[in-house]
């Protein structure tokens, strides 16, 4: 594949030894310029080295490798993914020194954390008085969300808990890792300080990734926070300098996980990078542009703008008639092309935007009736299960992934409506390799829910093993159990099986040989590498979701 | 964490910028748990079945370059079990470290590495921040495919206790592609290598060398034509091929096809095919040129090694010294060649063959020529393979620096066949070393040499020693045959002492002559002076009245005794020679003869001489 290259963006393809700040506006071409660097690196014959592409989310990852799946080896060649999975592979196998021997189990949702802090307090007297005093099990939950949030602030900016001035703070803070370690598990921002905490107490760890990898670039720079940014320095250490960091000041989202654009500053200051920025702008076309300045004259856009764009307004009698209207249009765009698009358009290549996911109903009818694909792009979170039975799944996968998950266990064993706690289920189990699939097995023994039986016989299909085990198996049961339910049910059911599925499948592409374990797999998902990058058809979208994207 | 032979220099140079430290083998055929050091090169000795071939076999069954053809037959089997339980596992731990040309091994792979990015995040560091590699290859029951699966992953730790190694976690990264291991791939070279078959065969490393010849498009055509041109002027020239050609033509009334189009092609038209017909042509000094199937077994065998070799140096100039770690299993480099060219042949292999050799060997001769640090000895006792080495500071009980010298000059250099010994007998004095040999074939009617046991005289009092720690450091049990004057005791207890062993009188393994008796002294008395005299007589005359003149000299002594006693110290390498036999064979075994003959059968057992078992274990073919 060729592609074009204006002479800014070729000087940091081009780009050698050294660190790099490339200022890049909206549209300027960032993603390509640093997938095309990767690619020109790893092309140099005859040399041995890798590369470490570091990207904000895992949809950036998978997209990045998707672009260079014609490097030869590209897996090999080059760790491409997030800050948080590299911290993950660091942790995985050279984590003994800072605690974490085995593959660490993430809880990365807020309100399981919510939960493992609430536990943690009430095994605390003094805590529990400092949460409970005089108030309400409302106001106690905002002043737990609030503590949570104090936790995550102090980590971000790598504070351990001895480093913590406040008593109480302290308190908080370490009987809330404390807890977390007990179920085996960390958060998100745990990944990161064990991390950095690992590489300044054993310098030689972080030399080993920067002999290893020669060049590390990073994507999506003004997102970076304080302790995101220390880690970076601390792989780095003091003579490593192949350093490139993308990312436009303008752009940054990221603001309340203390993500602060003056990191740019500091990189350029700390590692006396060269500065490169790209100004031409290929996403917004001139029209675009006017026509947004009509509507807000303070609005302003850095940099040149190539294309001119075009634009219709249109006036429809009523919701039908515009759907009508978009989806005639489509069909020109796709049999006509366009002058300002190169090659031909697909469907792929098509966005449709509305102001919230409402909008959309008319527009879905008309691409339905043509037969024209497409799919909804509404919200940025991970997805998240509906069906209760396949929650529950969810929930029993957790356990059996680690059977010290003391939260999920207890989720799972009111659900089911039994009196026993987690603590009782845990220490009335011999410790045996099964010992999460034991306990589910005797916990479904006392259920009192049909869907515990269900959700054994899918866990019971999955032949599970600790090394191994076929995730489909256990949906297909999932599914053929689903067919004797109510039918809003089945289809709640049907649609996250396919989601799971989805999951399974690019787990399956993205671990090379035959080694498939329950935690890894769950570690890749709340990591958000199962992701798929792309799908087929027409992206509808709303404002709110480009804007979370930096569309 | 991780012992190296310490001053090791490495001849060749170690180019490649990596070195296989150990090698730890569980439940392989007969190798229940084996731990074997590395070094540039080392050669593993032991009688047949001592489980050499099934070492080599398992790192094969590891790395090695080709078909991996390991399967549930390979899983070790204790005596009384028919079946291995499924929980047993075949493991196969692989400890790799970066070393500089020197052969010192480094710390850290340099960033330059071609290691570090074949293996990326499976280079590991242990507690004092050294990076190492250990590759497993472990064959297992898999629960859901109910079958035996093989696994090769990256190891997070290498125990420091051999014994926990099969508690080692594997690391958290992919399992290990082919990729990863084709730069080490080890080769192996068996005992029936044959230049001619690889010269036949498709799959050998001859054929896969010589099948992409690199030509290019523009020469093949070129040469392809003349080949044609060369075809046609044969048939032309031959009246016989010319009429058998044009008698296939018709081919084209019954088939579709021109008359043109069928021709007799004596050579091969492509130059692909060519590979299949090279031939190697050998003229030694003053013959004329043979092809390489009317040589002998020997050379043909020689040329199987010499192709790996330029097979090695290949590979290295294709990929870059840097990223190919070549890898040699060579089985029994000695077979049909004579004493000098083992020498010749061991001598190149030893110090200039690229990458690291494992050498497996019954020749003396190649013993004698290498370093007692080299040596990995094998020893099989009911079920358990044991293999041991001489490295100076390591094992348990470890050898200095100059114990290892002694032993590799007192013994290896001159007397490298007691490194094949069941068992070791040492005496002190000339007559023993003749005479006790001839009363053991006479008393077990087998020669002690069928039996693999080795009679040594030692030098004189107190050089015991370096051969007592040579035996004991490679499980060869040990007898003693001392006289019995105070002066040899007690040399000989400081001796026992020194080793950590029970003084003479208390030792079940060292028998002592009366007090104040030598050999000679030993051996005359009222039971065998007639033979001895007998024997004198007979060695002395130079005619037959001079025989009768002597036989009465000595009926006429009232106390020939004396006499004779300075008769067989006055000569005693004419009489070792003779009284052994002479008496063994009138059925005479003096008491103390007897006890050490005894005590040596008893501590190894019932013996049957078996030189020529082949060892059972099946050979993996190189395809």
């Amino acid at each position: 594949m060729t592609v074009r290259l204006t002479k800014l963006q070729e000087e940091v393809v081009g780009h050698n030894d050294g660190a790099l700040l490339v200022l890049a506006g909206p549209g300027s071409g960032k993603t390509r310029v640093l997938t095309e660097r990767v690619r020109r690196l790893l092309a140099q014959p005859q040399q041995h080295y890798k590369v470490l592409a570091l990207t904000f989310t895992n949809k950036a990852a998978n997209e990045m490798v998707e672009r260079l799946q014609d490097v030869p080896n590209i897996r090999e060649r080059a760790f491409v993914g997030t800050l948080h999975s590299f911290c993950m592979e660091v942790l995985a196998n050279r984590g003994k020194t800072v605690g974490i021997d085995v593959l660490p189990h993430i809880y990365e949702s807020f309100e399981d954390r919510k939960e493992i802090l609430l536990t943690a307090i009430r095994k605390d007297h003094i805590l529990y008085g400092l949460l409970s005093a005089g108030r309400d099990p409302k106001q106690q939950n905002i002043l737990l969300g609030q503590w949570l949030r104090k936790i995550a602030e102090q980590k971000n900016k790598l504070l351990f808990a001895e480093l913590i001035d406040d008593e109480d703070a302290r308190k908080i803070y370490e009987a809330y890792n404390a807890e977390l370690r007990s179920s085996q598990a960390v958060d998100y921002d745990d990944l990161l300080l064990l991390t950095w905490r690992l590489f300044q107490e054993r310098p030689h760890i972080a030399d080993f990734y920067r002999r290893q990898y020669k060049y590390v670039c990073v994507d999506e720079g003004q997102d970076l926070n304080e302790a995101q940014y220390q880690l970076l320095q601390a792989l780095c250490g003091t003579e490593y300098k192949n350093i490139m960091i993308v990312g436009d000041p303008k752009q940054a989202i990221y603001v309340f996980n203390g993500a602060n654009p003056k990191y740019l500053d500091n990189f350029k200051k700390d590692f006396a990078a060269k500065a490169i920025t790209l100004t031409e702008n290929f996403r917004s076309s001139q029209l675009v542009v006017k026509a947004a300045q009509s509507l807000d004259p303070t609005y302003h856009l850095d940099g040149q703008l190539p294309i001119q764009g075009a634009i219709v307004i249109q006036q429809s009698d009523d919701e039908e008639d515009e759907s009508k209207f978009v989806s005639k249009t489509i069909e020109l765009l796709l049999q006509q092309g366009h002058p300002d698009v190169e090659g031909t358009i697909t469907l792929n290549r098509i966005a449709v935007l509305g102001r919230n996911r409402f909008v959309f109903s008319e527009i879905e009818k008309q691409l339905q009736h043509k037969g024209l694909q497409y799919y909804k792009k509404l919200s940025m979170d991970t997805y998240e299960s509906m069906s209760e039975l396949v929650e529950q799944f969810e929930l029993a996968l957790k356990v059996l992934s680690n059977p010290m998950d003391r939260l999920h266990l207890g989720i799972l064993l009111k659900t089911w409506g039994i009196k026993k706690t987690a603590d009782q289920f845990l220490s009335a189990t011999p410790r045996t390799d099964s010992f999460g699939r034991d306990m589910l097995r005797s916990a479904v023994d006392q259920a009192h829910s049909e869907s515990s039986a269900i959700v054994i016989g899918a866990i019971e299909a999955l032949n599970w093993t600790t090394e191994n085990f076929t995730l489909h198996k256990g949906l297909d049961y999932l599914e053929s159990a689903a067919q004797s339910m109510k039918e809003d049910e089945r289809e709640l059911v049907m649609k996250d099986v396919a989601e799971w599925r989805k999951h399974w499948e690019y787990y399956l592409r993205s671990q090379s040989g035959g080694y498939h374990s329950v935690p890894s797999f769950l570690a890749q998902v709340a990591l958000g590498t199962t992701q798929s990058p792309t799908q087929d058809g027409i992206a509808l979208m709303t404002y709110s979701f480009c804007q979370g994207n930096g569309i | 964490m991780i012992a190296s032979p310490a001053g090791t220099v490495f001849t060749p140079p170690m180019e490649s910028g990596i070195v296989l430290l150990e090698v730890r083998v569980r439940n392989f055929r007969c190798l229940q748990s084996v731990d074997v050091l590395m070094d540039d090169y080392i050669v593993l000795i032991g009688e047949n079945n001592s489980g050499k071939s099934s070492f080599v076999d398992a790192l094969f069954a590891a790395i090695g370059a080709g078909q991996k053809n390991i399967n549930r037959d390979d899983i070790f089997i204790a005596v009384g079990e028919t079946e291995p339980p499924r929980e047993r596992a075949i493991t196969i731990d692989l400890l790799f470290r970066p070393v500089d040309v020197s052969g010192t091994i480094l710390n850290r792979f340099p960033g330059s590495s071609s290691w570090l990015t074949l293996w990326g995040n499976g280079v590991m560091q242990d507690d004092d921040g050294h990076d190492f590699v250990v590759i497993r290859t472990q064959m297992k029951w898999n629960q859901i495919k109910a079958e035996y699966v093989i696994e090769r992953r990256f190891l997070k730790e290498w125990q420091k206790d051999s014994g926990k190694s099969e508690s080692s976690k594997p690391a958290d990264v992919a399992p290990i592609t082919s990729i990863q291991l084709e730069p080490l791939a080890f080769y192996l070279l068996d005992a029936q290598r044959d230049i001619v078959n690889d010269l036949r065969s498709r799959t050998s490393m001859w054929s896969r060398m010589v099948s992409d010849h690199g030509l290019s498009e523009e020469q093949v055509t070129k040469l392809e034509e003349s080949l044609s041109s060369i075809n046609a002027q044969i048939v032309e020239g031959s009246k016989v091929l010319s009429h058998i050609q044009i008698h296939l033509g018709n081919f084209h009334n019954l088939l579709s096809c021109e008359r043109e189009g069928v021709t007799i092609t004596p050579l091969t038209r492509h130059l692909r095919d060519l590979g299949k017909g090279i031939d190697i042509v050998l003229s030694t000094q003053k013959s004329s040129s043979f092809p390489l199937q009317r040589q002998s077994m020997g050379t043909r065998s020689l040329g199987t090694v010499l192709t790996f070799w330029a097979h090695s140096t290949w590979r290295q100039q294709q990929f870059g010294k840097d990223a190919v770690h070549p890898l040699l299993g060579l089985e029994e480099p000695e077979a049909h060649l004579h004493p000098q060219a083992q020498r010749a042949l061991f001598r190149q292999i030893s110090s200039q063959m690229p990458g690291q050799r494992i050498v497996t060997t019954h020749s003396p001769y190649i013993a004698g020529m290498t370093r007692i640090s080299k040596i990995r000895h094998f020893l099989k006792t009911r079920d358990k393979v044991k293999v041991s080495a001489l490295i100076d500071g390591v094992g348990e009980n470890p050898l200095s620096v100059d114990e290892i010298r002694k032993i590799d000059q007192q013994i290896l250099t001159t007397r490298g066949e007691l490194l094949f010994a069941k068992a070791i007998v040492l005496f002190e004095g000339e007559t023993e070393e003749m005479a006790i040999p001839d009363f053991a074939e006479a008393y077990w009617k087998e020669h002690p040499n069928d039996l693999g046991i080795t009679m040594v005289r030692v030098g004189g009092y107190g050089d015991y020693k370096t051969f007592l720690r040579f035996a004991d450091s490679f499980n060869i049990p040990w007898f003693i045959f001392s006289d019995g004057e105070a002066d040899a005791i007690n040399k000989l207890d400081q001796t026992l002492t020194s080793v950590g062993q029970d003084s003479a009188v208390n030792n079940n393994r060292v028998v002592v002559l009366p007090s104040g008796d030598n050999f000679e002294k030993y051996l005359v008395n009222e039971d065998t002076k007639d033979h001895l005299i007998k024997m004198v007589v007979s060695s002395c005359t130079t005619s037959e009245a001079h025989q009768t003149i002597l036989e009465t000299e000595w009926k006429e002594k009232t106390d020939p005794l004396p006499d004779l006693i300075k008769q067989l110290e006055g000569r005693k390498t004419l009489y070792g020679s003779k009284v052994g036999k002479l008496l063994g064979g009138a059925e005479i075994f003096p008491e103390k003869i007897k006890t050490l003959l005894d005590k040596i059968k008893e501590h190894i057992g019932p013996v049957h001489a078996d030189n020529s078992a082949k060892e059972e274990n099946k050979i993996p073919n190189d395809s």
